[in-house]
């Protein structure tokens, strides 16, 4: 009974390519052959591809400036600005600007009043003196 | 000094109070006018505030100084009853007249503070015989020599505290319903200004029926407030109480009520910016 001991061992397969294959196999294993020249080439590119992503990364702005990149500074939020609207005739003539000019004195008037009058407060004072323990 | 800035501000009521009377044809006609005035008028107030901001600075001081007499009456006080020797009876006779003296002027302080504020002739009246009742109190003080006596003469101010704290918030309650009068004052005269601006454009073919009804929703707003400071009138002239708690409850409804007021003229004042704003832009 054949056990793992008794196995014999593989033999070894060797392939033999022939001469005239040769060069066709190694036409196919690289098609480009690496001389040096050519190999720093190769990484002189790789290199400045790798730096390339590296300042795009770092500086997107300068790179592509049109890009948005959103920012936490609240200077950089988008302010909405009135359209501008055009006045009638009418509301251009001295007798509505005054009125207007005056409502405005009122409501900013109003805004402002003060209804508290803290200034007014009676003052905290002691009204019990005594000499009783 | 106090007597000729009572007769500005009486002369500048009595002003508006022409207004008032002769409202309707005036405004037709002289209604920008009749605002600047009330605009002046405003602007002499704030000559006043300069002179008053002086005296709250003073009347702090008397404050602080206080303070400093309440401390000193507490400790020889504390001293006096646990160890009751003659030296510590001394030293809290001579803190409690100290004290006493401080806070007479304190009150008379603030009483002259309220007056330069207050428009009321009746209030000046009172708030002038508590000031003497102070001033002649204070320069008793020194000459009392035993700590019965200053029991017995701070007595005389402490039954006094209820009527003064009264007579001070009518008159806080009086400067801050004047306030919202002038603004209600001022108000009708923009009124009036809109209603004329509303019926020259009616006058001219323009549909204004929107107009019209923000001019009557902000007349509701108006009569509303008018309503609330009736009713802060007759509040204040009823304020009363036995005790400090019930006389700030009592206050304290007041100031709601006025509270409500301004904010009914703020919303009226909303209507005639509206109005405004429709006239300016052609939205009609």
């Amino acid at each position: 009974m054949e056990t793992t001991e008794n196995i014999p061992p593989a033999e070894p397969t060797n392939v033999e390519v022939q001469p005239e294959n040769q060069a066709a196999v190694e036409q196919k294993l690289s098609p480009v052959k690496l001389t040096r020249p050519l190999k720093f080439l190769l990484v002189f590119v790789a290199v400045l591809f790798l730096l390339l992503i590296l300042v795009i990364l770092l500086k997107p702005k300068a790179l592509l400036p049109t890009a948005v990149v959103p920012q936490a500074s609240p200077s950089s939020l988008t302010t909405v600005t009135p359209v501008p609207r055009p006045v009638s005739q009418f509301g251009q003539t001295p007798q509505f600007t005054q009125f207007e000019a005056s409502l405005n004195a009122l409501i900013s008037t109003q805004e402002n009043l003060d209804l508290t009058e803290a200034q007014l407060a009676f003052p905290v004072l002691e009204m019990n003196v005594n000499y009783k323990k | 000094m106090l007597e000729k800035l009572r007769l500005t501000l009486s002369f500048f009521l009595a002003t508006i109070s022409l207004m008032q009377t002769f409202a309707r044809r005036l405004f037709k006609s002289f209604g920008p006018s009749l605002l600047l005035i009330g605009l002046v008028w405003f602007g002499a107030t704030q000559v006043l505030a300069a002179t008053f901001e002086e005296d709250y600075q003073g009347y702090l001081k008397t404050y602080d100084a206080y303070k400093l007499t309440y401390d000193a009456y507490v400790t020889t006080r504390s001293q006096y009853l646990t160890y009751g020797t003659l030296t510590s009876k001394n030293e809290a006779l001579t803190a409690v007249k100290d004290f006493l003296i401080n806070r007479d002027t304190v009150l008379a302080s603030y009483f002259s503070l309220l007056s330069l504020k207050n428009t009321d002739t009746v209030y000046a009246s009172l708030t002038g015989d508590e000031i003497e009742f102070l001033n002649e109190h204070k320069s008793r003080v020194p000459a009392v020599a035993t700590l019965d006596d200053a029991v017995k003469i701070s007595d005389e101010v402490e039954e006094r505290n209820i009527k003064l704290q009264i007579l001070a918030k009518k008159i806080v309650a009086t400067v801050i319903t004047s306030k919202i009068n002038s603004l209600k004052l001022a108000f009708t005269v923009s009124e009036n200004e809109a209603k004329n601006l509303v019926t020259t454009l009616k006058n001219t073919g323009h549909d204004v029926s929107v107009l019209e009804r923000w001019l009557v929703e902000a007349k509701n707003k108006e009569l509303l407030a008018e309503g609330k400071l009736a009713e802060v009138a007759d509040k204040i002239s009823k304020l009363s109480g036995a005790n400090e708690n019930s006389i700030t409850t009592s206050y304290n409804e007041i100031q709601l009520l006025l509270l409500d007021a301004n904010q009914y003229l703020k919303e009226a004042l909303k209507y005639l910016k509206e109005i405004a704003d429709t006239i300016k832009y052609g939205n009609y």
